[in-house]
């Protein structure tokens, strides 16, 4: 489990798809992968099968990443008031 | 009790009435519309199922005398899920007088057989049959921590909760994170710094939302990471619309970069030529997905599977005497809903019809408020049945046995086609 949330931080921090899945013999990739710039034309930006999943999901963690036929959406913003450990920041 | 014809004769009447005297237009009783007239309120996310009822029991009459219709009572600051709990929370006279608080007032609404609206005046005790709300009675604001034994809950179809933004907007966004939700509704606007929506109006009109009495933004503002205190102080960030029409109404005719609203998923579906549904991403979660496997299909697969996050049963509170309904409509509704009172067509395809999802064509489960999920099977799945009627194909092979009957290839015959179960 640290090793698939380590593995969703990386995603996280960096648009770079992940080249390997490691030891994780639940993780594996998937397709239809489209990113989400704050730009136009993002459909003409289907990815190929650069991305991560989870193929034998148990736990609810696992089902939200679980592999999947349908279209997702890569989006890893950059949001200043985030803190710094990545966490959210109390409200005002 | 008004038969469908004379309705029309006087709803034209009442038309031309009001034509050439506007001031003089009034709504008729609601007590004359059907001979039951089962009152209802609570969430207005819910008003597509009750319109798919309301046309089935109508076109039943055949034009003649209407046995049953559902009122919802639809005045301004009377609907909202945990609203509509209050109401039937306060009723501890469910057939008497009405208890302070425990009665909404002025109009309600109801569909006839061709699906048009109609508004006709609630009683002077307007005790509510059936409250329907997207949350769990004790997520609503002063609501007791457990569900008190006189108030029962009967879980019904799914239902999910979007982002939308207007549909022709320039350079639209595909997604949201569970992290940028927080700070534009926890924040607001500009000082969330989520760009693109960065509202810099007073009080953030271009930020669509509802109020704590909504069961839309309860789910929605958990499933970003707001505290209840902070959604049950009415502090989220925006402009409360009043209702999902408002929702639909203010977000839709928006051309500003900035708008973003809060909707349920099967009031999004019937507005999709006005609003675009953001694909979201939960906390812990790699990839954003939207509720359906692309934007444009309608098979609900990623809430079905527990890929979109911010889902939950619709809940239909009655209140009990013991282990009967204290009011006797409501217990026609839950025979309705339940499938015992059958009606044409059958109420799986008045869920479906309505765009959301009967608990048999899901295959997760949660048990909390946006709480944890884990894997799903229904004593008697329709996921392939739901597939078929909600976006027009399956990948499930037919079957043209009874329900029920071994498939010849295995697995079991449902609805024409083979389950696995």
């Amino acid at each position: 489990m640290n090793f698939r949330l380590a593995l969703g931080a990386v995603l996280a921090l960096s648009l770079a798809p992940i080249a390997a899945c490691g030891s994780d013999s639940k993780t594996t990739y998937d397709a239809r992968v489209i990113t989400d710039p704050p730009d136009a034309q993002v459909d003409a930006m289907v990815a190929p099968a650069d991305a991560n999943c989870i193929t034998d999901p148990q736990t609810s963690d696992d089902l939200l990443n679980a592999c999947t036929d349908s279209q997702k959406v890569a989006k890893n913003p950059t949001l200043p008031l985030l803190n710094s450990d990545g966490t959210l920041p109390p409200l005002p | 009790m008004h038969s469908i014809k004379s309705l029309v004769v006087g709803g034209a009447l009442a038309a031309a009435t009001l034509a050439a005297r506007p001031a003089l237009a009034a709504n008729p009783p609601c007590s004359g519309v059907a001979t039951n007239v089962i009152y209802t309120g609570g969430s207005t996310a819910f008003g597509p199922v009750i319109k798919a009822i309301d046309q089935s029991l109508v076109a039943a009459a055949a034009g003649g005398t209407v046995d049953t219709v559902v009122v919802f009572a639809n005045s301004s600051g009377q609907t909202g899920s945990c609203t509509g709990s209050n109401f039937i929370l306060a009723d501890t006279t469910p057939t008497g007088a009405c208890a302070s608080g425990a009665c909404p007032t002025g109009t309600g609404q109801w569909y006839d057989a061709a699906g048009v609206v109609q508004t006709c005046d609630l009683p002077t005790d307007a005790h509510l049959d059936v409250v329907f709300s997207d949350v769990f009675l004790a997520s609503c604001p002063g609501a007791p921590a457990t569900q008190p034994a006189e108030i029962k809950d009967t879980q019904g179809p799914i239902q999910a909760m979007l982002f939308v933004i207007p549909k022709l907007l320039p350079a639209p966004q595909q997604a949201i994170t569970a992290e940028e939700a927080y700070f534009v509704f926890g924040f607001g606007g500009v000082n969330g710094m989520a760009s693109p929506w960065l509202d810099n109006t007073t009080g953030f009109t271009h930020q669509y939302i509802r109020n704590k009495g909504s069961g839309t933004q309860q789910m929605i503002g958990r499933g970003i990471g707001l505290p209840g205190a902070y959604i049950n102080t009415d502090k989220m960030k925006g402009t409360d619309s009043g209702g999902s029409g408002g929702v639909i109404t203010g977000v839709g005719a928006s051309t500003d970069p900035t708008t973003i609203g809060i909707l349920s998923m099967d009031q999004y579906d019937q507005h999709r030529d006005t609003l675009r549904a953001l694909a979201f991403k939960s906390f812990k979660q790699w990839f954003a997905y939207y509720p359906d496997s692309s934007p444009s299909s309608f098979d609900k697969a990623n809430v079905r599977d527990g890929h979109y996050n911010i889902w939950g049963p619709i809940h239909v509170f009655t209140r009990m005497n013991g282990t009967a309904t204290a009011r006797p409509n409501a217990q026609k509704f839950l025979d309705i809903f339940s499938g015992a009172t059958p009606i044409t067509p059958p109420i799986l395809d008045v869920e479906i019809g309505a765009r959301v999802i009967p608990q048999c064509a899901m295959k997760v489960k949660r048990d909390l408020e946006l709480g944890p999920i884990s894997k799903y099977t229904d004593a008697a799945p329709c996921g392939c049945y739901f597939e078929q009627k909600a976006s027009g194909t399956t990948s499930c092979t037919a079957c043209t046995g009874a329900d029920g009957t071994a498939c010849t290839g295995g697995g079991v015959c449902r609805h024409k086609f083979c389950e696995a179960n």
